[in-house]
């Protein structure tokens, strides 16, 4: 009883227990708002890296494999599998409006489907926007406007559509033509504003005469790509490289900087013909044999010849779970089960079951979510270790207290107190300290956390203080997910700590002797 | 009936020895770092129950040590023969947890110094040694008596307006005064009383002895009480002088005498 009551006193009449209980306010808000700021970036990168790709992808890459729409009727079947869309991921390199030449991934994909199966539609960048991103004060976001330039068509919602569909009207004939949706950073002709988007930028081409002349284009409306893929045969031997010149129907986001610069999305059928790909009948020439190709004077077309009709191929068909939070690792097992099926009904034609890479979104972005978890981990580690000081700074408040309070202790262990009683006070006393500034610390931490965008506003119009600066990250936002869970750790760890630090001094009130705990001044 | 008539949590049997502390050959040695000081060298001491006996001595004489062995305090040193019984029981050869006991339910200590928890008011003050006596659920449940008892012994020793006051806001006097309802509040049969008139003036000094000889006409308590204060040691029954650690003189004081009407 007694121990409640010093407990209760002692913590409301001193000063050093207040700064005891902020030090612990502080280091529990900063690991909550570390982990949950980390905890937040690492589930907008996952989701992110999950938005192109679907719940799981089945791949064969380079070459492809036949007879995917089998493949994709034989999983839509299937009552745990949502949608499933034909892909084609290649390398290919493009030439920029201004002449710059790059490296990219070109994935050849069907809109429609493609966006029943992964959030496409929401990744287009040029679209009808009717609210500012957060962080766009002053409106400047370009598709906030009615139009999209000089009052003229297409509207925004136009080229939405010519994005889902990958075509763009013909300047000539206004017939929709093959286009292709790069990447938003791929030209790098958008800048990107301190409020979180973009707006294009001007550019300057060089004239034939060596004259620069500066050209205001806005890509989804006049700007075009050179793409230059560079195709295999089934059996994977390269032919010549195909370059062909696509307008520039819209623009995506992803989220993931790697693939906004440098993944440019075509026309699924288009990709196929330029990589001959598509269904079509060719000639099958044999290989030489190794006799005849050291002979000189042998006939190099002497190898048998025939016609064959190669059915149309793609390297990737990506599947949906049909809920929205269905267990990915289930739907894996199911695909891995109508691959099976399927690989035996074409037995010979396709890559069998066991060859074949059935992998989730997960393993797909391992490397990257890995990195990232083992950031947060560090980090917190880190962050751990600094916070580690509240137990010492606890230990050395509570040794400076009990030593001013030798002759308390010894007053209670004259009036008949025992040694674990005077010790329970302190206990009693850091398990308080722990409790009010853990709360305290995890209510600091879920106001800052919940208003942290507002606060780094604050900093940089105030302060010019801008740590997160979204010209330099993809996130409009600083991402950020209060745990419930972590909270709860967090917040026991910082009991814990008070109490641990409190043991030490607990230890030496318990063991002073009475009288000479009596006699001190 | 008032708080200080109330029974004593040990009251004494009849069947039982009039002796209530009993010391022979008692030794005590105090280590200074490299130097052994001894402090009591054999004391001897008789005090019946009832009795009010005043240990004088000048500073360093060991006076308080010798209450404080009493007090289950301190161990005593081993010596051949050495003795300290209270109430019957050896308080030389009692463990840690039962001295503990010993110190809540037979003894009553009051201190020069008075030893007040500054924290806590004047009646949480005096209500700290049930509450460590009785622990959380026994307390719990005894609270309103307790507080009840805590209230009149604080009024009976003219503090009543005074109980939700800090000691820091009180004359020493009124100090000493919570600090004697403090350790009557559990009624114990013996009073260790350290030097309790010794930081007060003359006159406070004098209403503090008033207070304590008032509780032991009442409550028929042993009171062993240390004082340098010839003045103060004369009230009591019987005064033994303690110099370099040994009684060296008993004679009576002026309680034996008649009072006048």
């Amino acid at each position: 009883m007694y121990q409640a009551l010093l407990t209760r006193r002692y913590l409301t009449r001193k000063i050093m227990p207040l700064l005891a209980s902020l030090a612990v306010v502080l280091c529990t808000a900063m690991v909550l708002i570390t982990w949950s700021v980390m905890g937040g970036f690492l589930r907008m990168l996952t989701e992110s890296g999950r938005s192109l790709i679907g719940d799981v992808r089945i791949v064969w890459p380079q070459t492809g494999f036949a007879h995917y729409d089998d493949l994709i009727d034989r999983l839509e079947a299937d009552p745990m599998i949502g949608a499933a869309t034909p892909v084609i991921d290649t390398f290919a390199s493009i030439t920029l409006p201004d002449g710059r030449t790059d490296g990219v991934q070109v994935r050849g994909i069907d809109g429609p489907s493609f966006a029943k199966v992964t959030t496409y539609s929401d990744a287009l960048y040029w679209k009808p926007l009717e609210q500012a991103v957060p962080r766009d004060k002053q409106r400047e976001d370009p598709r906030l406007r009615a139009r999209t330039r000089d009052n003229s068509p297409p509207t925004w919602e136009q080229l939405k559509d010519n994005g889902l569909a990958l075509t763009r009207p013909d300047f000539a004939t206004g017939e929709p033509v093959p286009a292709v949706v790069p990447g938003i950073e791929v030209t790098r002709l958008n800048l990107r504003e301190t409020w979180g988007g973009y707006s294009p930028l001007k550019y300057r081409t060089l004239g034939a005469d060596g004259s620069e002349t500066l050209t205001d284009e806005f890509m989804p409306i006049s700007g075009e790509l050179t793409v230059r893929v560079f195709p295999l045969d089934s059996r994977g031997r390269p032919r010549e490289s195909v370059p062909r010149v696509f307008p520039i129907a819209n623009e995506f986001e992803s989220g993931l900087y790697d693939v906004d610069s440098s993944t440019v999305l075509v026309h699924l059928e288009t990709l196929q013909r330029m990589l001959r790909m598509d269904e079509a009948v060719r000639v099958v020439e044999s290989v030489p044999l190794l006799g005849a190709e050291a002979d000189p004077f042998a006939d190099p077309f002497g190898g048998a010849q025939g016609f064959e009709t190669e059915p149309a191929r793609v390297t990737t068909v990506l599947v949906r779970h049909a809920q929205d939070d269905g267990d990915v690792d289930a739907l894996r097992a199911r695909c891995e089960e109508i691959y099976a099926e399927f690989a035996i009904a074409h037995v010979g034609e396709v890559p069998s079951s066991r060859q074949i890479s059935i992998e989730t979104w997960a393993d797909a972005n391992r490397t990257l979510i890995a990195a990232v978890e083992k950031e947060t981990g560090l980090v917190l580690i880190v962050f751990t270790f600094i916070s580690m000081t509240a137990v010492f700074l606890v230990l050395a408040i509570f040794w400076a207290m009990v030593s001013e309070k030798t002759r308390d202790i010894g007053i209670l262990r004259a009036l008949g107190a025992g040694q674990s009683g005077v010790a329970w006070v302190w206990v009693r006393y850091g398990g308080a300290i722990g409790i009010v500034g853990s709360t305290l610390g995890g209510a600091l931490a879920w106001a800052i956390v919940s208003n942290i965008n507002e606060i780094h506003d604050w900093m940089g119009q105030e302060l010019g203080l801008y740590v997160w600066d979204p010209t330099v990250y993809v996130f409009k936002e600083i991402p950020r997910e209060i745990n419930p869970q972590h909270a709860a750790i967090v917040l026991i760890g910082g009991v814990a700590s008070c109490l641990i630090g409190a043991l030490i001094p607990a230890a030496r009130a318990a063991s002073m002797d009475p009288v000479r705990a009596l006699r001190f001044e | 009936m008032t708080a200080l008539d109330a029974q004593p949590a040990t009251a004494a049997k009849p069947s039982q020895a009039q002796s209530m502390v009993r010391v022979h050959n008692l030794h005590k040695t105090y280590r200074m770092g490299r130097v052994r000081v001894p402090v009591l060298r054999g004391v001897d001491l008789h005090v019946d129950r009832g009795e009010w006996v005043a240990v004088l001595g000048s500073s360093g004489s060991g006076k308080s040590t010798l209450l404080h062995l009493i007090g289950g305090l301190d161990q005593a040193d081993s010596a051949d023969g050495t003795k300290l019984v209270v109430q019957d029981q050896d308080i030389a050869r009692k463990s840690t947890r039962a001295l503990n006991s010993y110190r809540t339910d037979t003894v009553g200590l009051i201190f020069q110094f008075y030893h007040l928890l500054p924290e806590l008011s004047v009646v949480e003050n005096v209500l700290l040694g049930a509450m460590i006596r009785l622990g959380r659920f026994r307390f719990w449940t005894k609270r309103g008596p307790l507080r009840e008892r805590a209230t009149e012994l604080l009024s009976e020793f003219g503090l009543g307006h005074r109980l939700k006051h800090r000691p820091s806001e009180l004359s020493g006097g009124e100090r000493q005064r919570v600090a004697i309802a403090r350790a009557l509040i559990n009624h114990p049969p013996l009073l260790l009383a350290d030097e309790p008139t010794g930081n007060l003036d003359r006159d406070t000094g004098r209403s503090i002895v008033d207070a304590i000889e008032a509780t032991r006409d009442r409550l028929q308590q042993t009171i062993v009480m240390v004082t340098h204060d010839r003045e103060v040691a004369a009230r009591a029954d019987r005064i033994v002088r303690l110099t370099d650690g040994r009684v060296v003189d008993e004679t009576p004081g002026s309680a034996n005498e008649p009072k006048p009407n």
